[in-house]
């Protein structure tokens, strides 16, 4: 690896960290390029092996598919995982299975960091509330750009310094792993994506039943070979027969409109309006911090329309910035409504010229738990993950570049529109945008539909990304009887859905910590190779 | 039967739907607040946004005494929520039924409130709410979802009379 590539490899690695704001906050960075489905496609580009990059970046992906990260409550980190465990891979030629292993390390030294990163930031917080004191307004609204330092740091040198000095010593080390080693580390990562799988599950699965579509899913691949596209089209037709036969009534989506008051005044432009949604979409969490997490990206949003809100007037723009210096956190996409209500709100307390600043904050702070909710299990724990796996399956045949190209798509197809509408109602309606766009049980609907479809394909990813089989045999007279092939007789891949099923119900039925479902893994991995039980 | 008795100031949010829903097969969410209570809109932002394996109600801190007995009684697993340690003391003290122990979630931070973990700031009031709520008797712990470490009030109400 050329230093050239190193340091690419660092500054993408960098952008598509999750507290980035540079590709339009994490949109475009964490919950895009951060995928390592697509960072495996990037790293493979400056390394000049796409195809070997999707294959291992497929592979760690579909390990971490299931991680939803709700309110900075984080097991593990994906970004030194990807950034670093994939482009050492690649130059080591090891083994897919190799990577997903010893991704696991790496992504809990990512957790440090982002630990690190939003212990330290309360230290900006505290410069951005005397800022505003002392009445230094643009300054303070500058700390989401300034801050970001920390998370530069934390990210861009490691990975650079990962990659640059392991790749020198990395290949030599792979090579030196004894064939024992090497085979047990081959079976625990071909076995790893279960634990992921179940992560999924145990978010989707609602009643018992619904592991059902899951099991229609694995036979569609296992027995018939069904490629992912007929797969997804066979779980819209289950998701709308689900949607049809229970008890959900369509006709409330009906909503009557909520009048839009045309004739209120106006203090700002639809690009002002604009100004402001992309402030907020790009540093919502470039200053990450315990203490008061988002607010510095409010404060920027207003800062960055202060002007037009409270002309000429420096003391009416401090109060402004001054009241928004308190905790603010949300899941920052879906969220966005909030951020437009705020903005409205301040524009019509402007005009009014009337003080609502309890009323503001009281609804701000109010309205980011139901919307983080929201944003944590739709976006973030069912969209995000049923969208890379539709992306997994198309990439499954070798590492076929339609898989990434797909999941930017239809990710930032669905996303930007939608973020733009949500704030845009926010602004324009108030609270009553809030309750317009959850009325009518439209959300529990597209919950309720994305988790068929995401069972069916999650199903189908499970059997094109692992297949366990049992190097068992048996010799009887003349005859040697491969456990294997009989037991496909019975059930192709008969081995793999029962692990995965196994794996889910330590999960969700015993309640075991993702660290002893790991070292449960190692074990059977180590048994297993010993003993020939499993074998890949 | 309340399941579980939670302070957690956003109420209704990421953790609590993805995580604590789940965990305590919770089927009744009985919100305690009054600013909530107060605003009929909000009320139903929040109806609205509970997902659909439980139902909300919501209710300010006077409504909620009348009605806590048939949710301690029903059959039902109830999640008792609330933004503050007062609510819950004011809970406590008119209701010596309820289950005694309280998990305090996610607060944020205030100006002058003190940092008691790193994801729980109170102000001295709410400590003292604490204080009466664990000479109560009542086993009051700090933790934010399963999968992650208790804290007992024990271990830290010392550190923070030292401090």
């Amino acid at each position: 690896m050329t230093i050239w590539q190193a340091l690419l490899i660092a500054v993408f690695g960098y952008f598509s960290s999750i507290y980035s704001p540079w590709i339009i906050g994490l949109l475009g960075g964490w919950y895009t390029m951060g995928r390592p489905l697509v960072s495996g496609l990037i790293i493979g580009l400056i390394l000049g092996d796409v195809q070997q990059g999707i294959i291992i970046g497929a592979a760690i992906q579909a390990m971490y598919i299931g991680l939803v990260t709700p309110g900075g409550s984080m097991p593990a980190d994906v970004n030194f995982a990807a950034w670093i465990g994939i482009p050492l891979a690649i130059i080591s030629g090891a083994d897919s299975t190799y990577a997903v292993s010893l991704s696991i390390p790496l992504s809990f030294l990512g957790v440090i960091a982002v630990y690190s990163t939003a212990s330290f930031n309360s230290l900006f917080v505290h410069k951005m509330d005397r800022y505003i004191a002392d009445g230094k307004l643009e300054k303070a609204i500058n700390i989401p750009v300034v801050g970001q330092i920390t998370n530069f740091v934390c990210r861009f040198i490691p990975i650079f310094l990962a990659n640059y000095l392991g790749a020198q010593f990395v290949p030599t080390m792979v090579s030196l792993i004894p064939e024992w080693l090497g085979g047990i580390l081959t079976l625990l990562g071909s076995m790893l994506p279960l634990v992921g799988f179940a992560l999924l599950l145990q978010y989707v699965v609602k009643k018992k039943l619904d592991l059902i579509y899951y099991l229609i899913g694995f036979i569609l691949v296992a027995v018939f070979n069904v490629p992912i596209i007929p797969v997804v089209l066979i779980g819209l037709l289950f998701a709308y027969m689900d949607m049809k036969y229970s008890q959900t009534d369509l006709s409330s989506m009906k909503k009557t409109n909520i009048e839009k008051s045309e004739d209120k005044h106006k203090l700002l432009s639809q690009k002002d309006v604009r100004k402001a949604y992309w402030n907020w979409m790009f540093w919502n969490l470039s200053v990450q911090n315990f203490e008061r997490m988002e607010a510095p990206a409010i404060i920027r949003m207003l800062g960055k329309v202060k002007e037009k809100l409270y002309p000429g007037n420096k003391e009416a723009q401090k109060e402004l910035l001054t009241r928004h210096e308190a905790f603010f956190n949300t899941e920052p996409y879906i969220g966005s409504i909030i951020p437009g209500i705020v903005l409205g709100m301040e524009e019509q307390s402007a005009i009014k010229k009337e003080n609502s600043a309890d009323l503001i904050s009281g609804i701000k702070t109010a309205l980011m738990g139901p919307f983080a909710g929201i944003g944590d299990s739709l976006y973030v724990g069912t969209l995000i993950p049923i969208l890379l796996s539709i992306a997994l399956g198309l990439s499954s045949d070798s590492g076929n570049v339609m898989g990434p190209i797909f999941y930017v798509i239809s990710h930032l197809g669905i996303m930007l529109p939608l973020t733009w509408f949500l704030f845009k109602s926010g602004y324009s309606m108030g609270l009553d945008s809030a309750q317009l766009v959850l009325s009518g049980g439209i959300k529990d609907k597209i919950t309720q539909a994305l988790n068929v479809v995401g069972l069916v394909v999650v199903g189908a990813i499970t059997s094109m990304y692992v297949n366990v089989k049992t190097g068992l045999s048996f010799t009887q007279g003349d005859m040697v009887i491969d456990l294997n092939s009989t037991l496909n007789g019975l059930f192709p891949n008969l081995i793999t859905v029962l692990l995965g099923l196994g794996t889910y119900y330590l999960m969700a039925e015993k309640k075991m910590k993702i660290g002893w479902i790991f070292l449960i893994f190692i074990g059977l991995a180590v048994l297993g190779y010993f003993t020939k039980l499993l074998a890949v | 039967m309340i399941t579980l008795i939670r302070v957690d100031d956003r109420l209704i949010h990421g953790q609590c739907i993805v995580r604590v829903l789940a965990d305590f097969k919770i089927e009744k969410i009985v919100i305690v607040d009054d600013f909530t209570a107060s605003n009929p809109v909000l009320k139903n932002v929040f109806l609205l946004a509970t997902p659909p394996q439980a139902k909300s109600v919501i209710f300010s801190v006077e409504e909620t005494k009348p009605n806590l007995l048939q949710f301690i009684e029903n059959n039902e697993n109830v999640l008792l929520l609330m933004r503050s340690p007062t609510v819950a003391l004011e809970l406590f003290k008119s209701h010596p039924q309820l289950k005694m122990e309280l998990n305090i979630g996610p607060i944020s931070y205030r100006p002058d409130t003190i940092k008691v973990t790193s994801y729980t700031y109170l102000s001295t009031e709410e400590i003292e709410a604490v204080n009466e709520i664990a000479e109560r008797r009542v086993r009051v712990y700090f933790n934010q979802t399963i999968d992650q470490k208790i804290i007992e009030w024990n271990e830290v109400k010392n550190l923070l009379r030292s401090g």
